[in-house]
């Protein structure tokens, strides 16, 4: 029963260059990371492809094919010098595939062709997910399918372009509903396996430890950190806009590290939970990626979702690295969830541990200050006083040798907000105040449309944390003493006669400032760009739910699914009526009634005329029992064909005619009688 | 494959069985379902679909791309996935679609006979809102033909079929099917059309037995092989139905027009073909009276048929031959 035509199912020629363009266009979102040797091998094989199809080269041998596989294999191997990245595994991929593309020769090596690109395409949206490529993907999709189409039609006389175009669209359109429910309700699954596989591409940001200079380099690219929306829809005062990332608690001589010693983690849902309260802030942020375990939140913050925990230096952190863009909510308690009166014995050590030696000159003074009884407090207000007076905050430091903070405090002074940090730790340090460094982002750039904040990488920013018995951990940014520009307006205000913000790239933000109409669109553009990734890219488990809270009461994984399995019994039993009730209408035709009716007569008059035979054979039936009505029936023929086979179709003028003429010869029939007509036999 | 494994003695016996039992269940339920006509309009209870097998690889493709979708959380790899599922089932619909109110009529293929390939003419009619397009449609064990078929328009193709049997030409299932438009589904139908056209028994030509005279005495082989034994009565106006052979082609050469030469045919050249004067099975029989109605017919005598059950008087003419060869074709079936 299910014997198939042996259908001589070739590649066919106008499909081929379907199947060439759509892969190629699948290659695209790869553009920024697939080495120029897969661009080069890309274009031999389609080069040699297009000459296989004028017929100028022949299809490859089966050497030829294996020695190309192991070319390609060796040769992306080669250039990744093995090592197993997202990256070399895509490269790899798309070599493979394009050797497919080389290789096929029947309809089915177009499917395997098609799929293939189809999934470079998804795995292209792990690099590349901006609302430009998600458009293209949608144009990447029309393209795959159109192949699907060309594929199916074969080499046909049909107009082939608009017939394509005419089905693609239609079941793109069509399957939009389903796409929307599964896309909304299927339940969002935690990762069924971690992957090792992931992108090596370097990203720009924070590192774990910081010498001096770190940040000022930052502070030259426009990337986008992280962006969040507050529940009030209201912009918090910069100055309380201090982003947490890392403590920087370790020094080793040059560098200050986040050295994660002496903290503990109170996972989401280890029953230590966050207590909500009017007084707190909260807040919702969507960080790209980092490949890092450490979030961003602001002071007194606590853990809201499952997978992210709050550590005991005030910090969020992830359990899993952030390989892609993620969504999480915080908050910021009004009040700190506890506030030790004393410092653990360990911890103080901790953060008062210093290196033996090396900064002679500040160790001098410090001790001569504390000598002469400054208590010291006193002495770190005297530092901060000494940076008001006579320091400069610049993006161009001198460098510094042995002794950099010697050299800083006492020669140069000139420094970014990475030296005075350190110093100032430094110095609290040799004071006997245990004190820490703390990396992350201040301030921000709202956008007033949507109402969010877009914290870059030149919002990078370290500052300083005192301990003070009975009141815990105390901010203090000495960059705040310096400059309060950079506080209040941000480094580009801070920057401005310096002229060195972000002056290597080459539309300068001041310069997009005064062409008014461009620095709107360019946060509309913006604007655009947060909407995608708030309501597409970071669309997940718990926005799920929100969605679902939002119109049931009770909301589980259970019922998530039976709203899927409802969702696809609906669109069946929608397709099922589709199939049933489009069946041939039972309301017969004008036309079909009367020729119906003619058909009795004829019976009557004992002509064996079936109800499904065509027309024509009746009729030449007819003419033969009843000779005197030849040319009566003659214009009936005429007249069916006319509204049957016209080319321009049938009108109601040729219905009308057919009608009459139809009627005229019920009338003739029934008055006259059939010659006797003798079958053969 | 299951064929292979199993012993020699099992694949003659019982699983052969077994398969004609079911092939016959089969037929008998499409008959019921798909009865045959000589149109058939395509609708949800003629149209069979299934994945094929590119269908199946999709379903492996968009595992594959879920479980990275998952892996990864990437939105925009569920979406695309989503989308490709939805396009699926969007396809079965469509391809189900492409099938339903196609339209088959059979029109009439000239008569033949036995062993003879017969071209079979098929109209297939679209609706005015629906096209057809890549249908592919032939008899099982024949070579496929692709089609479109657009919106309001019909398409005529003959079709290739070789007929063994005498009788009306029963060309068994016809397999209609279509992967438009993606390729994952296969809608097909199995239609049986009916035709007026006859298969006449395969000719044989030798062992001549002929019975002459209206007396019914018996004549062995051709005792007259030309007309030119007859008594030549005079040139009369060309008939339809007139024999080639007696068309007098030097007066057509002198531009006379076509002229036949009428011959005084009534005695001697009258004869029974009667098949109780050979022996033979009945195929056999029919067969020989088959090729003994062409050759009479040719030498432009007056013959008579008879059959059991039926007898066709002597005379000569295109109508007469016609009669003659039906009766041969359809002697012995249901009528």
């Amino acid at each position: 029963m299910s014997a198939s035509l042996k259908q001589p199912l070739g590649l066919p020629r106008a499909a081929l260059l379907w199947l060439l363009g759509s892969s190629l266009a699948a290659l695209l979102p790869h553009y920024s990371h697939l080495p120029i040797l897969v661009w080069v091998i890309a274009a031999a094989i389609v080069g040699w492809r297009w000459l296989m199809f004028r017929g100028v080269l022949p299809y490859p041998g089966k050497i030829t094919k294996v020695l190309a596989v192991t070319a390609v294999a060796g040769a992306v191997v080669a250039g990744f010098s093995g090592r197993y990245t997202l990256e070399s595994a895509t490269a790899f991929f798309v070599a493979m595939s394009l050797l497919k593309l080389l290789e096929m020769r029947n309809q089915r090596d177009g499917f395997v062709v098609v799929f293939l690109a189809a999934f470079l395409l998804a795995v292209g949206f792990l690099f590349e997910q901006g609302i430009g490529w998600g458009l293209f993907g949608i144009v990447e999709l029309w393209l795959l399918l159109a192949t699907l189409v060309a594929l199916q039609l074969g080499s046909s006389q049909l107009p082939m372009f608009a017939v394509i175009h005419r089905h693609t669209n239609r079941l793109m359109l069509v399957s939009l509903p389903v796409m929307l429910v599964f896309y909304l309700f299927f339940p969002r699954l935690a990762p069924l396996w971690t992957f090792n596989l992931q992108a090596e591409k370097a990203k720009t940001g924070l590192s774990e430890t910081m010498s001096p200079g770190d940040i000022a380099s930052l502070s030259q690219s426009g990337e986008l950190a992280f962006r969040v929306t507050f529940d009030s829809g209201q912009q918090l005062p910069r100055q309380q806009l201090y982003w947490r990332a890392m403590v920087l608690d370790e020094y080793d001589g040059r560098r200050w590290s986040f050295s994660r010693r002496g903290r503990d983690v109170d996972w989401f849902g280890s029953g230590n939970d966050y207590q909500p309260s009017d007084a707190d802030t909260g807040y919702e942020i969507i960080q790209e990626a980092t490949s890092e375990r450490w979030l961003f939140s602001l002071r007194n913050g606590a853990a809201l979702e499952q997978g992210i925990g709050y550590t005991s230096t005030d910090l969020l952190v992830s359990r899993l690295p952030v390989y892609q863009r993620k969504r999480y909510r915080s908050v910021a308690r009004a009040t700190a969830a506890s506030t030790p009166a004393y410092l653990p014995l360990s911890q103080r050590q901790f953060n008062l541990q210093l290196p033996e030696s090396g900064n002679p000159r500040l160790r001098q003074w410090v001790r001569e200050q504390l000598a002469a009884g400054t208590p010291p407090e006193q002495l770190m207000n005297s530092l901060l006083e000494r940076f008001r007076q006579s320091f400069v905050y610049t993006l161009k430091p001198p460098v510094l040798g042995a002794d950099d903070i010697d050299q800083f405090l006492f020669d140069s002074q000139r420094g970014f907000c990475a030296h005075y940090a350190g110093a100032f730790v430094y110095t609290a340090r040799l004071a006997g105040i245990p004190a820490r460094v703390v990396a992350g982002y201040q301030g921000g750039q709202w956008n007033s449309t949507e109402n969010y904040l877009s914290v870059r990488q030149y919002d990078a920013h370290a500052w300083a944390e005192l301990w003070r018995d009975g009141q815990g951990w105390v901010r203090v940014d000495p960059t705040a003493a310096v400059s309060p520009a950079r506080i209040e307006l941000g480094l580009e205000e801070a920057m401005r006669e310096e002229g060195s913000f972000m002056e290597d790239s080459l539309i300068k933000p001041a310069q997009l400032r005064q062409l008014g109409w461009l620095y709107e669109l360019s946060m509309k553009v913006d604007s655009i760009n947060y909407l995608w990734q708030r309501w597409v890219l970071s669309y997940d488990k718990s926005r799920q739910q929100q969605l679902l809270q939002s119109f049931m009461t009770r909301s589980s994984f259970m019922d998530m699914v039976w709203w899927l399995i409802a969702a696809v019994l609906a669109a069946f039993a929608v397709m099922t009526l589709l199939m049933v009730l489009r069946a041939p209408s039972q309301k017969q035709s004008r036309i079909k009634q009367q020729w119906e009716k003619l058909l009795l007569l004829a019976r009557h008059a004992g002509i064996n005329a079936e109800s499904g035979a065509s027309p024509l054979s009746v009729i030449a039936q007819l003419q033969q029992s009843y000779p005197d009505l030849k040319t009566e029936l003659a214009v009936l023929q005429r007249r069916f064909d006319q509204h049957l086979y016209a080319p321009d179709g049938a009108t109601a003028d040729t219905e009308r005619q057919l009608l009459l003429q139809l009627k005229l010869c019920q009338l003739l029939i029934k008055r006259s009688k059939p010659v006797q007509f003798e079958p053969a036999v | 494959m299951l064929q292979r494994l199993m012993p020699e003695s099992w694949r003659n016996g019982w699983y052969q069985d077994c398969k004609k039992y079911l092939k016959l269940r089969g037929q008998r339920w499409l008959d019921k379902r798909i009865p045959g006509t000589r149109r058939q309009q395509l609708g949800h209870r003629s149209i069979f679909i299934l994945p094929t097998r590119a269908g199946l690889l999709f379903a492996v493709m968009l595992l594959i791309m879920l479980v990275t979708a998952i892996n990864y959380q990437s939105s925009l790899i569920y979406g695309l996935t989503f989308w490709l599922f939805s396009i699926g089932l969007s396809a079965m619909y469509l391809t189900f679609r492409n099938l339903k109110g196609l339209i088959l009529i059979s029109r009439e293929a000239p008569d033949g006979y036995a062993g003879q390939v017969f071209e079979i003419p098929l109209q297939l009619q679209a609706g005015n809102k629906r096209e057809h397009l890549g249908l592919w449609l032939g008899y099982p064990d024949n070579p496929p033909r692709p089609l479109h078929v657009q919106r309001g328009q019909f398409e005529t193709l003959q079709l290739s079929y070789r007929s063994q049997r005498r009788g009306k030409l029963q060309p068994g299932r016809l397999l209609l099917e279509s992967r438009f438009p993606l390729g994952l589904f296969r809608a097909w139908s199995w239609i049986r059309l009916d035709f007026h056209t006859l298969v006449y028994p395969k000719p044989i030509h030798d062992s001549l037995r002929l019975a002459g005279g209206s007396d019914g005495g018996e004549l062995i082989g051709a005792t007259r092989q030309t007309s030119g034994d007859q008594d030549f009565r005079g040139l009369r106006q060309y008939q339809p139905g007139d024999s080639m052979r007696q068309i007098a082609w030097k007066q057509l050469a002198r531009g006379k027009g076509l002229v036949t030469k009428d011959f005084d045919s009534d005695d001697g050249a009258s004869c029974w073909l009667d098949w109780a004067n050979i022996s033979g099975d009945a195929e056999t029989r029919l067969s020989i009276l088959c090729g003994a109605v062409l050759d009479v017919h040719q030498k432009g005598w007056e013959y008579g048929l008879r059959l059991p059950g039926v007898e066709i008087k002597p005379t000569h003419s295109e109508a007469h031959m016609k009669a003659c060869l039906t009766a041969l074709a359809v002697w012995g079936e249901a009528s």
